[in-house]
C-alpha cells in the first residue's frame, strides 16, 4: 500500500491539495487534511475499486472533518489560484492584459461558484479526474457530476 | 452555452497556476510511504495484548491448578496414612489409642471410591466369637471402586458404643 499511495501522492499531489483547499479554504487547513488522510490510509489495505478515487475520497472527507472541527461553518475565501500562467500563444501584450483580465474574473468566478460545482470542477477540471473517478471521490453517479462540472462550466461563462 | 466559449473556459482554467502543497507535507507524506509499518499500529496493539491476557491467563490456570492438585495430593496421603495406621476392635480403640473414632465405620469412608490407594489396610476385629482375625482391604491401584473388594463387607466394625 505504501508505494501505491507513493506513486498517487507524487501524480496527484497538486490535485489533492487543491481539493482539501477547496473544502477548507485555508492552506494550513489543507496540509492538514492530507497529512491526515495519509496517516489514515497508511495502516490500510488497498482499496478493492480505483486507488485514486479512493486516496481522493479520503483526503476529501479529511477536509471536511477539519473543516467543521475548525470553522464551524465559517467559509473561507483563500483562492484556489496563485495567479496566471500566460501561454505561450499570447506573445501580443495587449492580449496577454486581456488574459489578465479574464484571469481575475474567472478566479473570483470560480471562488464563488456553490460548493457542489465548484468541488466539481476542482475534481475535473484542477485535479484531473474522469468524471467516474470524481463521482466516486463524492459518492455520486458519475452523470450527476458531469451535469455539475457543466453548470459549473455555464457559471464561469456567464461572467464573461 | 455557447460553445465558442466551453473551449475558452477550460483552457483558462488549465492556464491558472494553482497553489501548491509546501515542501514539508510532500516530505512528510513521502516519509510516511516510505516507512512501511509491518502492522496498524492500533491492531498490533491489540493483537498484542489478546496474546498477553491469554498467556497470563493459562499462567495462572497452570499454577493455580498444580497448587490444587499438589494440595489434594497431600491431603490424600495424609488421609491414606491414617487409615493404614486404624487399627480398630469390636471393643473399641486398640494399641492404647484413643481417638474416639476408631472402629467406626464412617472412619473408613476415605477409601471409598479412591483409585489410588495403598493397597493393604488391616483391621482387627476383636470378639468373642473366635481369635482375633484380621481383615485385609485389597484395593489395587488403578482400580475402580466395583473392581475392589466389597469394602463394606469387609470392613464393618462394630461401633464402640455397640
Amino acid at each position: 500500500m505504501s508505494d501505491l499511495l507513493k506513486e498517487i501522492y507524487e501524480g496527484h499531489r497538486q490535485g489533492l491539495f487543491s481539493l482539501a483547499l477547496a473544502i477548507t479554504g485555508s492552506r494550513q487547513s489543507a496540509e492538514d487534511a492530507v497529512h491526515d488522510a495519509f496517516t489514515k490510509l497508511i495502516g490500510r489495505k488497498p482499496p478493492v475499486g480505483d486507488a485514486i478515487s479512493y486516496v481522493f475520497k479520503t483526503v476529501r472527507h479529511s477536509a471536511i472533518d477539519i473543516h467543521r472541527r475548525e470553522q464551524r461553518g465559517q467559509k473561507l475565501s483563500e483562492s484556489l489560484f496563485n495567479g496566471f500562467i500566460p501561454s505561450e500563444e499570447s506573445v501580443d501584450p495587449a492580449s496577454e492584459i486581456l488574459n489578465k483580465e479574464r484571469d481575475l474574473i474567472l478566479r473570483k468566478a470560480i471562488d464563488n461558484l456553490p460548493e457542489k460545482e465548484h468541488e466539481a470542477i476542482v475534481l475535473k477540471a484542477l485535479a484531473g479526474l474522469t468524471f467516474q473517478q470524481a463521482g466516486n471521490v463524492m459518492g455520486i453517479p458519475a452523470k450527476t457530476i458531469a451535469s455539475r462540472y457543466r453548470r459549473g462550466l455555464e457559471r464561469l461563462e456567464n461572467h464573461f | 452555452m455557447n460553445p465558442q466559449k466551453k473551449p475558452q473556459v477550460e483552457k483558462l482554467l488549465s492556464q491558472m497556476a494553482l497553489q501548491e502543497p509546501s515542501e514539508q507535507l510532500d516530505n512528510k507524506v513521502l516519509e510516511m510511504t516510505c516507512q512501511q509499518p509491518l502492522l496498524n499500529p492500533k491492531v498490533g496493539m491489540a493483537i498484542g495484548f489478546g496474546w498477553l491476557s491469554l498467556t497470563l491467563t493459562a499462567l495462572i490456570s497452570a499454577l493455580v491448578g498444580t497448587g490444587l492438585g499438589w494440595r489434594i495430593s497431600a491431603s490424600l496421603a495424609t488421609g491414606s496414612a491414617d487409615v493404614n495406621s486404624f487399627v480398630g476392635s469390636s471393643d473399641g480403640p486398640v494399641d492404647g489409642r484413643n481417638d474416639g473414632l476408631l472402629g467406626r465405620e464412617s472412619d473408613i469412608s476415605l477409601l471409598y471410591g479412591q483409585e489410588s490407594q495403598i493397597s493393604d489396610e488391616g483391621f482387627v476385629l476383636h470378639d468373642e466369637m473366635g481369635p482375633a482375625r484380621i481383615y485385609r482391604l485389597q484395593k489395587s491401584r488403578g482400580l475402580r471402586r466395583k473392581q475392589s473388594l466389597p469394602i463394606r463387607e469387609t470392613a464393618v466394625i462394630p461401633m464402640p458404643e455397640i
